[in-house]
């Protein structure tokens, strides 16, 4: 087990040896902090996960040597390349005070329960072993894409491969150990949580931002759904941090951030096909905000959705060409009269995603405390987190809303689905909440 | 998280009354030291008291959560690797064994055809030919017994099939009491 964690921990130094390459390159100085770190790392996961995809279409086996490569490629691009840190910027102020130690002291102790956790468990969940980690170890043990693998035997096999690229690139590097795997998934939820971090120290009071990490930490489905190995929690961190991104590419006019938007929203897209549907409401709103201002920069963030399909569209092509089918589409069978009859879903859709979102017991008060503090920096007159957040969100629930009224497969299988299909949208809500509270905390110190 | 105890009983409740009273004492204390901070100013008072109302709660169920993974880890970390490789087959009433004797005797990169009796009910039904297609690796399924090497069927006598055989074997039980599950290598 130990030789196979550190086998894990030697792909770990790949993605994040490539992502100090990726934001060196969006204009980021080199990770100077363990936040700047957690950030590299998670846009070295987003990329080497979106090339190595590209890499298994194009014949490719990623094997140890190819993902050193790749990686080793991705950090000279970052050394060579001449943007001076366009997006450096000093932390705010970390004067350490007894509430933030005892704050981050507490999430810092809940992340190591959580690893030792992480480091023994058992996939046990259908969709882990018959469908996500079943695709990885195919790449492995077929030595690639295999066409065949996925005409006859891959459930779903129309979602897009990022997760079970990096699943099989941990293999690769340790074996085909499937306890040891989901600690992989501690590092997506450590890294993330750092990541917010990164992005939001110089915005938000770091108790703000500390609480706001140990709240998305203590909630209870997302820990549990991280540690199912299921792709849902993965495409709600990648989602989450696209939505941080758009927030400063709004607000800030930040062209790192623009670039890391355009990273993280590909890697949603890729990881899931909702991934599709959420990118396509977070741009939606984001292009609409920022037209407000500038058509040029409207422009920009346009652009952005046709980078987001860099993952998806060779997938589906790949699989076009190999006569891959698709599981399900949500046009099948659709007309007039069977929309008609389908009308009574609905409400009954509608009510499951909100509860979802609404229950304590899966995600605290992460949700109502998101909306209070929408309206208050609304009446603090920050209106572009609080259009964001409400926006995205709304868009995000009608849509899913709309999926669940149009599709053929069973209704009751959607219902079900519900509570991890709103993981996306509750950690978006999660994460820019610091930024509503804050601009509420800083007019009312100009105010006072 | 294969083994988190259920919500209820005893110990919860003690850790989540816990939990409640430390969130509200952490609560209390803090909007005591923080509130000066916003003198007359009511949407900076209740913006601290989002924040703080969003910590606290969750604090209160960090207790509750911290036993609940570590009686988790108190299961998992007991686990031989064989018995963790295969929960997934465990969880849904399938013989592991059944599985390394088709392994041992299908050479890689071999096809098989798989089915499954109707009359053997769902999970396990669902489950077999799942759990085939992953542990079976290297090995691939096809959709008919006539472009297979091989037969694999848990219920139905590979004979039944109109394809040549060369040697049909029983591999064992895919779960105790349901049919045997059968192996046939197809002839030519």
């Amino acid at each position: 087990m130990i030789a196979d964690a550190l086998g894990l921990l030697a792909a770990q130094a790949c993605f994040l040896a490539a992502g100090a390459g990726v934001v060196r390159l969006l204009g980021r100085p080199w990770p100077s902090s363990l936040a700047d770190g957690a950030l590299a790392y998670m846009a070295g996961v987003a990329a080497v996960g979106l090339l190595g995809q590209l890499l298994l279409i194009a014949g490719l086996a990623l094997t140890v040597w190819q993902v050193v490569a790749l990686s080793g490629l991705l950090l000279a691009a970052g050394l060579v390349s001449s943007r001076a840190g366009g997006g450096s910027r000093e932390p705010g102020s970390w004067r350490p005070s007894g509430a933030l130690v005892l704050v981050a002291g507490l999430v810092l102790a809940f992340l190591l329960l959580l690893a030792v956790d992480f480091f023994f468990q058992p996939l046990w969940k259908w969709d882990s072993w018959a469908m996500w980690t079943a695709k990885a170890r195919s790449i492995v043990l077929l030595d690639g894409l295999d066409a065949g693998y996925f005409q006859r035997a891959a459930l779903v096999p129309e979602h897009p491969l990022l997760l079970p690229v990096i699943e099989a690139i941990d293999f690769r590097f340790m074996g085909l150990n499937e306890q040891v795997l989901h600690v992989q998934f501690w590092l997506l939820v450590a890294g993330f949580l750092g990541s917010l971090v990164a992005l939001l120290r110089d915005r938000v009071p770091p108790l703000v931002l500390w609480a706001a990490v140990a709240v998305i930490l203590f909630a209870p489905a997302f820990s549990y759904q991280a540690a199912t190995a299921y792709a849902d929690v993965p495409l709600a961190i990648f989602f989450a941090l696209a939505g941080v991104c758009a927030w400063r590419w709004l607000a800030l006019s930040d062209r790192t951030a623009l670039g890391l938007l355009a990273l993280f929203a590909a890697a949603t897209c890729a990881t899931k096909f909702e991934g599709l549907v959420f990118v396509a409401a977070l741009l939606l709103v984001l292009v609409v905000l920022v037209a407000a201002s500038s058509p040029r920069r409207a422009a920009l963030t346009a652009g952005v959705g046709l980078v987001a399909l860099v993952g998806l569209v060779p997938w589906r092509i790949w699989m076009a060409a190999n006569d891959v089918e698709q599981y399900h589409s949500v046009t099948e069978g659709l007309d007039a009269g069977t929309l008609w009859s389908r009308l009574e879903r609905i409400p009954t859709a509608l009510w499951a995603l909100v509860r979802e979102m609404l229950d304590p017991t899966s995600w605290l008060l992460i949700v109502p405390l998101a909306a209070a503090a929408i309206a208050l920096a609304y009446a603090a007159r920050e209106r572009h987190a609080s259009a964001l957040a409400l926006a995205t969100s709304i868009a995000i629930v009608v849509a899913l809303t709309a999926i669940y009224w149009l599709t053929a497969l069973p209704f009751a299988f959607h219902v079900e689905s519900a509570p991890r299909v709103v993981a996306a949208p509750v950690l978006l809500l999660a994460s820019l909440t610091p930024v509503l509270v804050a601009a509420a905390l800083d007019r009312g110190r100009e105010t006072a | 998280m294969l083994a988190l105890p259920a919500g209820s009983g005893r110990t919860a409740v003690l850790l989540l009354a816990f939990g409640a009273l430390l969130g509200v004492a952490v609560f209390v204390a803090w909007w005591r030291r923080l509130r000066p901070r916003f003198p007359d100013d009511r949407l900076g008072a209740a913006a601290l008291a989002v924040v703080l109302l969003a910590f606290c709660s969750a604090l209160a169920v960090v207790p509750y959560s911290a036993w609940r993974i570590a009686e988790d880890i108190d299961h998992t970390s007991s686990l031989t690797r064989t018995e963790a490789e295969t929960t997934g087959a465990s969880l849904n009433s399938l013989s592991p064994g059944v599985f390394d004797e088709l392994r041992r005797a299908i050479p890689p990169g071999d096809s098989y055809f798989v089915d499954v009796a109707p009359d053997i009910g769902s999970p396990p039904s669902d489950a077999f030919p799942e759990w085939s297609a992953s542990a079976l690796l290297p090995r691939l399924p096809v959709r008919s017994p006539e472009r297979a090497d091989w037969i694999v069927t848990w219920g139905i006598p590979p004979e039944r099939y109109d394809v040549p055989l060369a040697g049909v074997r029983v591999v064992g039980h895919a779960r105790e009491r349901l049919p045997e599950a059968y192996l046939a290598r197809v002839a030519g």
